[in-house]
């Protein structure tokens, strides 16, 4: 699924159910529904947010860094 | 001066450091509690008598040895995601009931070095996802203590303890605080590692700290930190910038509430802008939600595969459908989530602090833990943030007014909160036992 600010989240929706019903087949995928429709107009929000090329993520918080490794 | 459950942090430092009363003393008085009023409250998962009375003979037998520690004797509740050597961390999650943790997670250890009494650990919804915890709201049985610090935020008000741990990757710090009367603190993004403490979401996954008073939480983050609080005053009132769009979002007597603790603080002299984020609600939500689900998912999913029987029922779908989600979106949020981190720390420069509700609402039902959407933005973007418990709901429940500062600027954040309990009243607690 490319990222893509002219997708709707109806497109990602559709996109996310067929995912899911490969992954965990069609009546596991219809309990999802409710989660996959929030989770596509999310991702849609993202989407649509635009970036500089040397925008890099931030660090975490694992607490699990040793000389930056 | 005798031990009395409710006495706040400071009232036991001093009485333990004066000799007034030992460590064992207050260990019993807390326990005590517990066992008057948890059966219904149901704060606590563990809580190991002998091994706290044996913490306390040692922290007793180094004041009569001469040390004067700077969390002498005080009890700390621990959410049951946090590792205590010699208890279980059981998250919520009955395969772990039987999971000894062999060493204590850095910040238990850090308290402990500082003289704190680790009395328990408390209730978690499983994981600290959204599957309700067994804790009971103080002031009302019937109503939701929130999640997922569910425990710590309701020992606080039931006096169970006057210190509790707890963790936020959404709201689970402050609508906890915000539900259950109590004040709730969480500070800058990577304050204390997470060492030791189950992970959530790596990019979001914050340590924060209840108590009853701003003054004790102040304590107990500098000590925990050595940072002084007052190192940073204000010079003079401070400035805050009220948020007019998450006040439309709110119950009208959250907002009207919200903006009169703005006019109390307006009448002693501060300046209080109504002003929005320079960011929507919209993007901001959209952001943590795809990281919450994604690292969540990557978190658990093999375990759900082991254990499917005992993963609850939101957290199990929270876990799938994320795991849905493709890589270039999980890394894009995480590249926005810095971008929008960068354009609020700008945007905070001409604020001392930034006001609006905790939650949007007051206490929801017991089968709920609630709207988490207003405690995101802090969680997103790294930012300290605070819940203040200024009044009370139609419902008779109580009423949070966050307040958020800038990204590492927590003893300033402290400082602005601590000025703000010097002008408007808090609330009490609620008469259970």
């Amino acid at each position: 699924m490319k990222r893509d600010p002219a997708v709707s989240s109806e497109t990602i929706q559709a996109n996310l159910m067929t995912a899911a019903k490969n992954e965990y087949g069609h009546e596991r995928a219809s309990e999802l529904s409710d989660q996959i429709k929030h989770l596509a107009r999310m991702m849609a929000g993202v989407a649509q947010m635009r970036l500089d090329l040397r925008d890099a993520p931030l660090g975490d918080a694992s607490g699990q860094d040793r000389n930056g490794r | 001066m005798s031990v009395y459950p409710g006495m706040t942090a400071g009232e036991i430092i001093t009485g333990v450091h004066d000799g007034a009363f030992t460590v064992q003393d207050v260990a019993d008085a807390h326990m005590s509690r517990i066992d008057e009023v948890d059966v219904e409250i149901r704060a606590f998962a563990t809580v190991d008598a002998d091994l706290v009375r044996t913490e306390a003979a040692w922290l007793d037998a180094q004041r009569q040895a001469g040390a004067r520690l700077p969390l002498h004797g005080v009890p700390v509740g621990v959410k049951d995601i946090i590792d205590v050597a010699g208890l279980p961390t059981i998250a919520g999650f009955e395969p772990y009931r039987d999971e000894i943790a062999l060493r204590d997670a850095e910040i238990v250890s850090r308290l402990r070095s500082l003289g704190a009494l680790m009395l328990g650990k408390t209730h978690t919804t499983q994981f600290a996802v959204g599957d309700p915890a067994p804790t009971r709201n103080p002031w009302n049985v019937e109503k939701s203590p929130a999640g997922s610090s569910a425990g710590s935020g309701a020992a606080i008000p039931a006096r169970m303890v006057p210190v509790a741990l707890g963790s936020q990757t959404a709201g689970s710090m402050l609508r906890p605080a915000s539900f259950n009367g109590s004040v709730g603190f969480k500070p800058t993004f990577g304050w204390m590692s997470m060492d030791g403490v189950i992970p959530l979401c790596w990019s979001l996954d914050h340590l924060g700290l209840y108590a009853a008073t701003v003054n004790d939480i102040a304590a107990v983050y500098s000590a925990l930190t050595s940072a002084e609080a007052s190192e940073h005053r204000i010079p003079g009132p401070p400035r805050f910038a009220l948020l007019p769009e998450y006040l439309e979002m709110s119950d009208a007597s959250v907002s009207e509430h919200v903006q009169n603790v703005a006019a109390q603080l307006r009448s002693v002299g501060a300046i209080v802008d109504e002003i929005n984020l320079p960011m929507s609600f919209e993007s901001i939500y959209a952001v943590h939600q795809v990281i919450f689900s994604a690292e969540m998912s990557a978190v658990h999913s093999a375990n759900l595969t082991c254990y499917p029987e005992h993963y609850g029922q939101r957290i199990r779908s929270g876990v799938e459908a994320g795991s849905l989600i493709p890589a270039n979106y999980l890394l894009q949020a995480r590249r926005l989530q810095r971008t929008l981190s960068r354009q609020i720390d700008e945007w905070l420069i001409g604020y001392d602090a930034v006001l609006m509700p905790t939650v949007s609402t007051e206490a929801c039902d017991i089968a709920e833990t609630g709207d988490r959407r207003f405690q995101v933005p802090a969680t997103l973007l790294g930012l300290p943030a605070i819940s203040l418990p200024t009044g009370l709901g139609p419902g008779g429940l109580p009423l949070g007014t966050q307040v958020i500062g800038r990204a590492g600027a927590d003893t300033q954040l402290l400082t602005a909160t601590e000025w703000i309990a010097d002008h408007v009243p808090l609330i009490g607690r609620p008469e259970i036992g």
